[in-house]
Parts: structure tokens; sequence; C-alpha cells
């Protein structure tokens, strides 16, 4: 309890909501840009933070961090255009609803959702301080792989409706994931001797590809004078943003399932923050009476991935103080910055600097809710690049993606990747393949195979005899067979009932 | 038809791009002037000098001064190979707060180009413009490893390399995991099915972990696949493995975070100041020659030691004077007492000569001697 009190008590510095505001306006607008964030701004950041007040420059990064994805949906719903890799799945009903002239509603609900995604899990992982460590050292390696497994097994969800092609979507992902370095053998794959492809394909360049190419290539296939709307009228009032915020609370069961899924994928160091808000969207798809309006612009495929990714930063934030174990990229510069204080991420963090560690997840929450009301009073102005001639914003997203390819890694041959990638989102959109699919298995493809890997080394083909993997080898099973026995059982009910 | 037509006025645009971020090749090194080599005396601490190089003749004033302004007027990029926010990267900008105070205004930025291990940054800086503009900070292992087995993407000779100084060393340990039952080596020779983990096959991890369970004779194999020591230090809080080895500065995180239990072994020559209590290798087993050579071989491809280096051909007054200023900043006790937060303990930098010394002394490794190396980390692999 003296912990809690000292943590509200450090937001009484009128110090630290200077730097928690710079970091929030700061994250934003990196954020926006797609292809460079949060972590582009935290590592100039970082170059401060030697010499600086701790709880300032861990505020400042902290702050930065939590927004990443919410000023990232900004260009995934109103251009398609992802700005973190978290929001590509925001893109799938997002930018249909822009198409649909409703990007104010689906602006309003992202940023509710991110609002209430980021914060809401806070009070969790408050809770959760002392006895993470213990539920962090018990799951091993060999678990994980099942981990992992659950989160490849939402590719089945997201291609729903041609399971075929969402497989073939998944397995171009998986075999994207192997090209380069091989963690294991240390040999190269399918580099054919380029020194590019070494550390294999980068991830911003795929999903910039696969996502923002196809949207460019559509508007500007459309003439100078085509729009992103199609529809003449295009909601950009107050109202319509208010009316996506009511929908999170009219969806309020959606919100906390996918912010708790979110959390749970942040707290859980070695999955990969960005597959939360895939896997989200992939539950919320899975869940719904119509799966089959997924994609084609409804308001819960929005409110689902923004949940979750928001809700991930809190749950990576928590295992990275407590274990010391970063559960994203941005946990990782965190974590650089906390041992650069001269601070020691773990356990004795926890016990020696309890205030500070609440104070840096309590900011969180903050950030979320004040990066959120930062970015609603721009939202109507926002909305209105629906309206914009494709003649202006073609170039103008262009030079964003070539940007943001650039800007990555300073790699001239991202941008050719990006390209390439491109014309493979341009194939998937004419043939009905899912890119959200290909993405997932690229993302948690190179994971799978590593855990795999490890676990047959330590345990043998039987690796999965254990306690922790067999439920969750029930879990992946319940997942999927839960639906058709449910179906069948209120079959069984009714025809009972009809005799 | 449509499609293909926009997507290649996207191709077209790529190659405009192409065009003006095209970075123009280094032109021909000048001639180094007729100054002769000097090198920084460094400030007096406790533990015994670094070996110092020749006293320096009188040299012209004239061209001492010029380098000088030459610094305090433009910017030296210093480049890392590595991500933000790793111990190179870090390591980098905490000098470059110190560069202005020892140029009298100069400026210094930290740049980083990744790719290929560290592969593509050090291909970089090699072949960066020899006029005094650019220098690196790698670890050591980055410029001996891939050169020593014969990585296809090295476009360096890092016996052509010149080196500055070389700093923040820190030796490579085995320590037990927490959960199990092992400490130190007298338990690890005792036991059976030792099971280790480490990075991947031919990484510095594997040939230090494999060439100590072979001189322990250690019934032991090792699992390959961690990423980075914050992974195999997890592995070892979860008790999946018996114990793993990480260079000392990483071993102390994981053993703050409770994952490790103090090392077991120091894989070096003499004890280190961080664990003064921890014995050396050689202190605990007779090594033949054979093996002497090998750890010789391997203490160089896993240094982490991190040095500073310049491209061949940079004119011997900025040598000298990049030599100079950065021994004034590592000498300097508030930089040393600032980054100890950081490192934990401060070891003494070592000279480029000396460090040019190692390098050539490690790549003299003949291919018999790599294909041995090699053989021994096949031979206790799980996955044979």
């Amino acid at each position: 309890m003296h912990g809690f009190a000292q943590a509200l008590g450090n937001f009484g510095d009128p110090g630290i909501w200077l730097w928690i505001v710079f970091g929030i306006l700061w994250g934003i607008v990196f954020s926006v840009i797609p292809g460079i964030g949060p972590l582009e701004a935290m590592a100039l950041f970082l170059a401060f933070a030697f010499g600086m007040n701790p709880m300032y420059a861990l505020a400042t990064m902290v702050a930065l961090n939590s927004v990443g994805a919410t000023g990232g949906s900004i260009t995934a719903i109103l251009m398609g255009v992802p700005g973190e890799t978290p929001n590509v799945a925001t893109v799938y009903d997002g930018f249909p609803m822009t198409k649909k002239g409703q990007g104010a509603r689906a602006l309003g609900a992202a940023l509710t959702a991110s609002a209430m995604g980021g914060a809401a899990p806070v009070f969790l992982a408050l809770g959760m301080v002392v006895v993470l460590v213990p539920l962090v050292l018990a799951l091993t390696s060999m678990d994980m792989v099942f981990v992992i497994l659950i989160g490849l097994s939402f590719i089945v969800v997201l291609g729903k409706g041609s399971m075929i092609k969402g497989l073939i979507s998944g397995g171009l992902g998986l075999l994207l994931a192997a090209v380069g370095l091989s963690p294991t053998s240390g040999l190269t794959r399918f580099t054919f001797g380029s020194d590019f492809l070494y550390d294999g394909l980068h991830i911003v360049p795929v999903f910039l590809g696969l996502f923002a190419v196809p949207a460019i290539v559509e508007l500007a296939l459309k003439g100078g004078g085509g729009t992103i709307a199609k529809t003449q009228g295009v909601a950009v009032s107050i109202r319509d943003v208010s009316k996506g915020a009511l929908d999170v609370f009219r969806h309020w069961r959606l919100w906390l399932r996918s912010s708790l899924i979110g959390y749970v994928v942040g707290v859980t160091p070695g999955i990969g923050a960005s597959s939360g808000a895939f896997i989200a969207y992939a539950e919320a798809k899975r869940r719904s009476k119509h799966p089959e309006l997924f994609g084609t612009g409804v308001v819960e495929g929005v409110i689902a991935p923004e949940s979750a990714n928001n809700a991930v930063m809190s749950g990576s934030l928590l295992t990275t103080l407590a274990v010391g174990v970063p559960g994203s990229a941005g946990g990782a510069l965190i974590l650089g910055a906390i041992m650069v204080l001269g601070l020691v991420p773990g356990p004795t963090m926890i016990r020696e600097h309890l205030a500070l560690s609440l104070t840096m997840l309590m900011i969180v929450a903050v950030a979320n809710i004040i990066g959120a009301g930062i970015c609603f009073g721009l939202v109507p102005q926002l909305a209105k690049i629906a309206i914009i001639p494709g003649r202006i914003l073609v170039p103008l997203v262009l030079c964003l993606i070539y940007v943001g390819a650039l800007a990555y890694e300073g790699q001239f041959l991202d941008m050719v990747a990006m390209l390439v990638l491109g014309a493979v989102g341009v194939v998937f959109q004419h043939f009905g393949y899912n890119s959200a699919a290909l993405v997932l298995g690229f993302v948690l493809g190179e994971l799978f195979e590593k855990y795999l890997f490890i676990g047959l080394q330590l345990a043998g083909p039987l690796f999965f005899l254990r306690p922790i993997s067999l439920v969750l080898i029930l879990i992946l099973i319940s997942l999927f067979a839960w639906g058709p026995v449910e179906r069948e059982l209120r079959r069984r009910l009714r025809r009972g009932r009809a005799a | 038809m449509r499609k293909l037509m926009v997507i290649l006025a996207l191709g077209l645009t790529l190659v405009l791009v192409a065009a003006g971020c095209a970075r123009p090749a280094p032109s021909p090194a000048p001639s180094p002037a007729p100054v002769p080599k000097t090198s920084p005396a460094p400030a007096p601490s406790p533990a015994p000098a670094p070996k110092a190089s020749p006293a320096p003749a009188a040299k012209p004033a004239l061209a001492a001064e010029s380098a000088a302004d030459f610094y305090k007027k433009n910017t030296l990029e210093m480049v890392t190979p590595y991500n933000v926010g790793g111990s190179t990267d870090l390591n980098s900008r905490f000098v470059a707060t110190f560069w202005p105070k020892v140029t009298g205004g100069g400026k210094m930025m930290v740049k980083n180009v990744t790719g290929a291990g560290s592969i593509t940054g050090t291909n970089y800086i090699y072949s960066a413009k020899p006029d005094g503009l650019t220098a690196g900070i790698t670890t050591l292992g980055s410029l001996i490893s891939p050169v020593l087995f014969e990585d296809a993407a090295v476009k360096f000779d890092s016996k052509k390399t010149i080196y500055l100084w070389t700093a923040f060393s820190t030796p490579w340990m085995l320590a037990a995991s927490t959960p199990n039952k092992y400490t130190t080596m007298a338990d690890f020779q005792k036991a059976k099915g030792l099971k280790f983990g480490t990075q991947a096959r031919n990484n510095p991890g594997a040939l230090v972990l494999a060439f100590l369970i072979d001189v322990f004779k250690l019934d032991a194999k090792m699992a390959v696949g961690y990423v980075g020591s914050t992974e195999s230090g997890l592995a070892a809080g979860r008790g999946e493995i018996d114990g793993t080895t990480h260079a000392l500065l990483a071993h102390k995180t994981n053993f703050d975070k409770g994952f490790e239990k103090k090392p077991a072994v120091i894989f070096d020559r003499k004890r280190s100041a961080m664990w003064p209590d921890v014995p050396t290798l050689f202190e605990l087993v007779k090594l033949t020659p054979q093996q002497e050579k090998l750890f010789d071989v391997v203490v160089g491809v896993a240094s982490s030691a991190q040095p500073f280096f310049a491209p061949p051909e940079v004119p011997q007054d900025k040598v000298n004077f990049l030599r100079e200023k950065l021994g004034e900043i590592l000498a300097d006790k508030e930089f040393q007492k600032g980054g100890e937060k950081y490192w934990k303990v401060w070891t003494e930098p070592i000279t480029g000569e000396q460090t040019k010394a190692m390098v050539n002394k490690a790549l003299s490794a003949s291919k018999e001697d790599v294909a041995s190396l090699m053989a021994i980390v096949d031979k206790y692999l799980l996955s044979k």
C-alpha cells in the first residue's frame, strides 16, 4: 500500500506531467508516419536519457511507447496504411469503413478502444506485479511451442470464407519467415547470396508492401479525381466520432476480451507483441454471429485489434520491469534505459524501486487516455482525408511509405522489398487471399521454429507431455472444436424440445 | 494491365529515389601527413596502466593544430553495426557526450548501420572515405569471427583496419541456472546428463561452451537456438537448462534478476574484478598446447571487448588525434564513474596497437584449427 501511495504521489510533481505530455506528442507524431514509430522516437530520446532524472526519462519513454499504436491507427483507418505493425489488423475493417464514409466513426471507436484497452489492464498489471515472476518462469520453451501454435491457428480463422486461401497465405508467411539466418544452425536460408537477406525480410517493408501499396494502387487506378471514400456523403462531425466511441461501450464484452488477449500476449515474453492485435481480431471474427461481415467495414473489426494492441503495452511493460525480459521491441529500449540509469530490472527493481515501477505502469494508463483525447480533437479534420483527391493523396502517401521503408533500417533494398511485397499484396487482393494471415505467419513463424527446435533438443519428441503444454493443447482443441460441438448440442436440444 | 502500369510507375519512382540517395564512391585516400606516431597517455589508475607506445617525437605544432581544428569544425560520425539500445550503441552515445569536452566543442554523431549480423555496418565503416570523419565501434569478436569463418558477406580486412582503443571488455564465463542444484565446476564434473543452453551453432557462446565441456570432460550436451543472453538467461531461470555462458556483463544482469548463480569459471587467463573469488579455467584444468592454441582463437572470436576503429588509410595525424582524444575520454574519472552504473566495473582499456596484435593473433589460426573447433561444437550438440 505504501508503494501505491508513493507511486500516486509521484504524479504530484508537475515536471513528470510535462515529460509525459512531451512523450505523448512525440509518440503520436512519429507513429502517424507509416514505418517510423515510437521505437525511432525512443532511440532518439535515449541519447538524452544519460544524466536525466530517472523518473522523467522513464516517464517520457513509457509515454512514447504507450501511444505508438494509437497514432498508427489514424493512417491505418483513413488511408489503409498501417502506422505500426500492430495496426495492420485495424486496416481490415477500418479502411473499408472509411471507404463507406464512416472514417470518423471508425476513428472514434479506435481511439476509445485504444484508451480503454491501454488503461484498464494497468489495474490488472498493478495487481500482478508481485506474482508475475513465478508465472513467467513456469512457462518453458516447450510450452511456448503451443502458445505460438495457438496464435498460428488463428490463421484459419482469418482465412474463413476460403480456408484454403487462408492457409496458403499463412503458409507463405511462414516461408518468408524462414528467409535469412537460421537461429538454430547459424546458416543462411533462401538468401541467394544476398547480404540484405542475411537477417531476413524486415517487418515494416512487409506490412507496408502488403497493405499500403495495394491501397495506393487502388486509389491511383481511380484516376486523379478519385477519393478514398466511395460514397458522396462523408460523416465527419463530432457526433459521428462520438458514435464510434459509444460503439465501444455497446460492445463492451468484445473490448474486454480483446484487451485481455492483448494483455496476456504482452505479458508473455517471447510471443511478439504485434501478434496480439491479430489474435484479438481473429477471435472477434470467430465469435461473431456474422463473421462473413468482417473485412467489409464493421466496427467490431476496429475495436478488437485496437483494444488489444494498447493492452499489449501494459503487459509487456510489466514483464520488462518485474522479470527483466522485454515483451516487445519498445520494452527492450525501456530496459536499456533502465540499465543506463543504473537500475536493475527484474525482481530487484520491484523490491527496491516499487514506487517507480508502479508509477511507470500508471503512466501507461495516463498516456493512453491523454493521447486518445488529443487525437479525438483532431479526428473531424483528419477524417476529411477520405475526400482528398487521389492526385494529391497518392504522391503524399507514396513519399510517406518510401520514407517509412527506408527509415526502418536505412537500407535501400527495404524499399525494393516493399514494392515486391506490394505486388504480392495486389495479387492477394485481386484473388481474395488474406494478407493478415500472411503477416501472422511471418511474425510467428520464426518463433515457432525456434521453440520447437529447442523443445525437441531438450525433451525429445514427447516434449509436450508436460502439464502446462497439455493444458495449452486442450485450449487449442477447444478453441476450434467448441463451436461445432456447441452447435450440435443446440441442434439436439432443439430436436429434443420439438419432439 | 493498369495495375501493372501502376506498379511499374512505383518502381520507376524507386529508381529515381535510389539515384538521389546513391552514396558517392570513396575517393582515393590522401597521402598521410609525415607526423610521427603518438599515443595518448592514460590518466593514472589503480590498475597497471596499459602499455604505451614508444615516446612520441616532437611533432610540428601546425599539423597537431590542424587536426584539432578539423575536428572542432567537422562532425565525427561514430558508426555502430548494432541496434539502438545495445551495449555498443549505449557506449558510443555515452562517449559522444564527452567528445565536445575533449575537442573544445567538436561534435560526434552516433549512427546505427545494422544488417547481416554486424557485417553490413562493419563493411560500411571499412569502406568509408578515409578522411577521418568516420569511425566505428563494434565487438572485437565481430571483427574476427566472420573473417575466420569466411563469411561470404565480409568485405573488410580486420588486419588493415586502424584500431584506436579497445574498451568495455569483459571475459566470458559459465554459470549454473538458479533453480538447479549445481554451482561450481566440481558440481558439473560430478553430474551426469547435463544440458546447457546457448545461441546458434557457430555463435561465440556455442564455441566457449563446447570448449569448456571438452576441457573439463563434462557429461554434457548443448541445446542451441536461444537468441541472445536474455533468452538463455530466462531459460536458466526457468530451470529448463542447467547452465549457460555469456560475457560477464550479460551474466551480471541475469544474476541480478535471479536467473543464474554466480559464475562457476571465468573464461580468461586472469580473474575478473567483478568476481574476484571465481577461478579461471587455467586454475582448474591444465590445457594441452593444442587446447591453449584453440583457447586463444575462441577468446578472439568470442571477445566482447569493444574497439573503436577507423577505415584504412586515414591520415596519421587524424588517427593520432582520435587516439589521443578517445584516450582522454576513457581515462576521464567522470566518464568511468558515470558509466559504472551500467558497466558494473571498469576494466582498463587497451591501445590500438595491442588490439591489432590480438586481432592478428586470432586471425593467424589455421583452417585446421577452425575445423577442430567446429568439430568440438558438433560433438556436444543435442541436435546431432
